[in-house]
């Protein structure tokens, strides 16, 4: 020491300060400092997503109701689509009510059922419109409402075209087809003719069903001779509900 | 010869009071030195203990949420969330199909009525075919003003959308036109 000079001492004191430090920098404070770095993420993670879990189990009961609510809604609007029928649940629909009002069938043309999208068969009729008519009613203040763009709808359904030809008067056709409008499910006549000098009448009904959230029975259709003996066969009636 | 005596105290002192001061200052670098570490010393402890507990929180949150109360509640909570979306896409996907067909129109027996009741007495009605959303009538009239008398009577109504027909032709005795009525959505 005593061949150090004052300076000398100053220098060695400071590299072995700058040298520790380095050392304790490097190896002690960086290493806690990107583990407390890491940890305090994950901890904020980690909070919010307790706080978003104990938002999420507080809601339990509401989720509950909403589903219970969004079910039943659901299953509503879903009833109000017919189950999908073979051709042959279908006659057991269609059948009685001809028979119900005397109609001789002479021809019936059942379809496959496809997939298909609803098809609105409708033809939105504008009123012309010219630059004079315009002018005049601009001049009277004549509001023209534009047309509303026609509903359209991408949904998949069974879907069906059931033919049926009979002979029968014009009153029980018009009954006829009022029977088939009151069943008030997703079976439409898209097509009908009745022919006055012959008597003979023709309709196609379009036949739309999907499957329910809970599959139900069939219900109304005529089943009572189902599988009897030709001899014991009593005939259908119209089926409940369908009156 | 002058007599000198020498006098080594305080060359003595002069070179202790050196040392002194070299001493010291070394003392000085090595207390700061020691200072320093101590204060380094804390601070590392400081982040010790702070990341023992985050460490500690990680560890509490950790076990909460996977405790299997938590995450069968969880489950419970994600699977109704699930649900509820399946539920609301076919809901859509329903009411999407509805809104088309109650556009549609539907032939019934109260169109076939006005089509009989607004029917002059020299018109006969020979065919009817309804056809998507349009009732054609195949009709004979006795007299030239028959057709248009008939269809000026439908229009009056106000309930269908449109009547049209294109011209009618005379032929045994029968002036012979097809109406084309065209029905409003909705009904």
């Amino acid at each position: 020491m005593s061949s150090l000079s004052k300076r000398e001492v100053f220098l060695l004191f400071l590299m072995a300060v700058i040298v520790t430090s380095s050392l304790f920098v490097a190896f002690l404070i960086n290493p806690i400092n990107e583990e407390l770095n890491v940890n305090r993420e994950r901890l904020n993670q980690l909070e919010f997503q307790k706080q978003q879990t104990e938002v999420n189990l507080s809601v339990i009961p509401a989720l509950r109701t909403r589903k219970a609510t969004r079910l039943t809604e659901t299953e509503t609007a879903i009833q109000a689509i017919a189950d999908p029928l073979h051709a042959s649940e279908f006659e057991r629909w269609m059948l009685p009510v001809l028979t119900e009002y005397n109609a001789r069938v002479t021809n019936v043309d059942l379809s496959d059922t496809t997939i298909a999208t609803p098809e609105l068969l409708f033809t939105q009729v504008s009123s012309e419109v010219y630059r004079l008519l315009e002018l005049i009613q601009d001049y009277n203040d004549i509001n023209v409402e534009p047309l509303q763009p026609l509903p359209e709808s991408t949904t998949q359904m069974l879907f069906a075209q059931y033919s049926y030809q009979f002979v029968s008067s014009f009153e029980n056709f018009i009954k006829i087809v009022d029977e088939v409008k009151e069943w008030n499910t997703t079976y439409f006549i898209s097509n009908a003719n009745y022919d006055f000098a012959t008597g003979e009448g023709t309709i196609t009904i379009s036949v739309y069903g999907v499957q329910k959230i809970t599959p139900s029975e069939v219900l109304g259709i005529y089943l009572e001779d189902f599988g009897k003996h030709p001899d014991e066969i009593k005939g259908p009636s119209v089926p409940a509900g369908t009156k | 010869m002058k007599k000198q005596d020498m006098n080594l105290l305080e060359s003595y002192q002069k070179i202790n009071k050196v040392r002194a001061n070299k001493d010291a200052t070394g003392r000085i670098y090595i207390m700061l030195f020691i200072g320093a570490l101590l204060i380094a010393g804390a601070y590392w402890f400081t982040l010790f203990f702070e990341n023992t507990a985050l460490k500690q929180n990680i560890k509490t949150i950790e076990d909460y949420l996977n405790s299997p109360q938590i995450a069968e509640r969880s489950n419970e909570a994600n699977k109704l969330n699930d649900d509820i979306k399946k539920l609301e896409d076919i809901l859509s996907e329903v009411r999407s199909a509805q809104n088309v067909f109650e556009l549609q129109p539907k032939f019934t027996s109260i169109t076939m009525n006005i089509l009989l009741a607004e029917r002059p007495g020299t018109v006969r009605i020979n065919e009817i075919t309804y056809v998507g959303d349009s009732v054609v009538l195949d009709i004979s009239g006795t007299r030239v003003y028959s057709i248009s008398d008939y269809v000026l009577r439908l229009r009056r109504l106000d309930y269908f959308q449109e009547v049209r027909y294109s011209g009618y032709e005379f032929s045994n005795g029968l002036y012979n036109s097809n109406l084309v009525i065209i029905l409003k959505g909705g009904q």
